[in-house]
């Protein structure tokens, strides 16, 4: 698994470069997060276009990240799948996390998915 | 009725990389043998909480050596069996506690027990039972 961040108009995208997000992957996941936001005062966007899979354990490793980063930062959410948008669904992290369909809605700020 | 059989070892405590493997053969046999079009991510998604749970809670001492995971395709639903030698759990009290929780401010967010909820919104039926020191976990999943 890899992050690649990317900061357009003042947001930080980190693209994850992985298909899953799961028990087996998501302590390394928090720490690429923890490594590549530590500092950052900004909004931040996941873009998951080539997450396939995610579970419980990889969904508490993104809400984590989210309540580690400075205070109030927000952290939003884009390029999501089925299983992804699932998983956000069923557990009602849709009411926390603003998901778009795309980074450039993410950037517009445009209308959820 | 035909049922197919999966063995998933686990070497050492929280193995959830032998889950993963055992999901990706589980897919594999399963688009192999089913005859007609089944979205399998709803079911990956129930087998992955339910094994990574089991994988989760056994210590070096309690750590079943395997997970046996059994499953049958009807016309419209999917049954599966999965049983383990581990420390015995109980499901149903895990879904109660799950739905409990339903502060979301960002203080007591939850960083856990997501996946009980997953489980039990997406199976019809569950039923768990310990016979001697097997844990036996059969559910149903609407397909």
């Amino acid at each position: 698994m890899e992050i690649t961040p990317d900061i357009i108009n003042n947001t930080l995208i980190l693209k994850i470069l992985a298909t899953r997000i799961d028990a087996a992957s998501a302590v390394q996941f928090k720490d690429l997060m923890r490594s590549t936001t530590d500092g950052y005062s900004g909004r931040v966007v996941l873009d998951l276009e080539l997450v396939e899979f995610i579970d419980s354990s990889g969904l508490g490793a993104i809400v984590s990240a989210y309540k580690a980063l400075v205070p109030r930062n927000r952290m939003d959410i884009c390029s999501t799948g089925e299983v992804v948008n699932t998983v956000f669904r069923l557990t009602r992290m849709d009411s926390i996390f603003a998901i778009y369909e795309d980074v450039e809605h993410a950037l517009n700020e445009g209308e959820l998915i | 009725m035909n049922w197919n059989e999966l063995e998933i070892r686990l070497s050492v405590a929280e193995d959830y990389l032998s889950v993963r493997h055992g999901l990706q053969e589980f897919k594999t046999r399963f688009a192999n043998g089913k005859s007609r079009d089944i979205d399998v991510n709803p079911i990956e998604l129930v087998l992955a909480e339910i094994l990574n749970n089991i994988a989760e809670h056994g210590d070096h001492a309690s750590l079943p050596e395997k997970i046996c995971l059994k499953w049958a395709l009807h016309k419209n639903r999917f049954s599966a069996e999965i049983s383990d030698a581990g420390v015995e759990y109980s499901p149903l009290e895990k879904i109660r506690a799950a739905k409990k929780h339903k502060d979301t401010s960002f203080d007591n967010l939850p960083e856990g027990g997501f996946g009980w909820h997953i489980i039990s919104a997406l199976c019809s039926d569950i039923h768990y039972r310990r016979h001697g020191n097997i844990n036996i976990l059969k559910l149903q999943i609407p397909v």
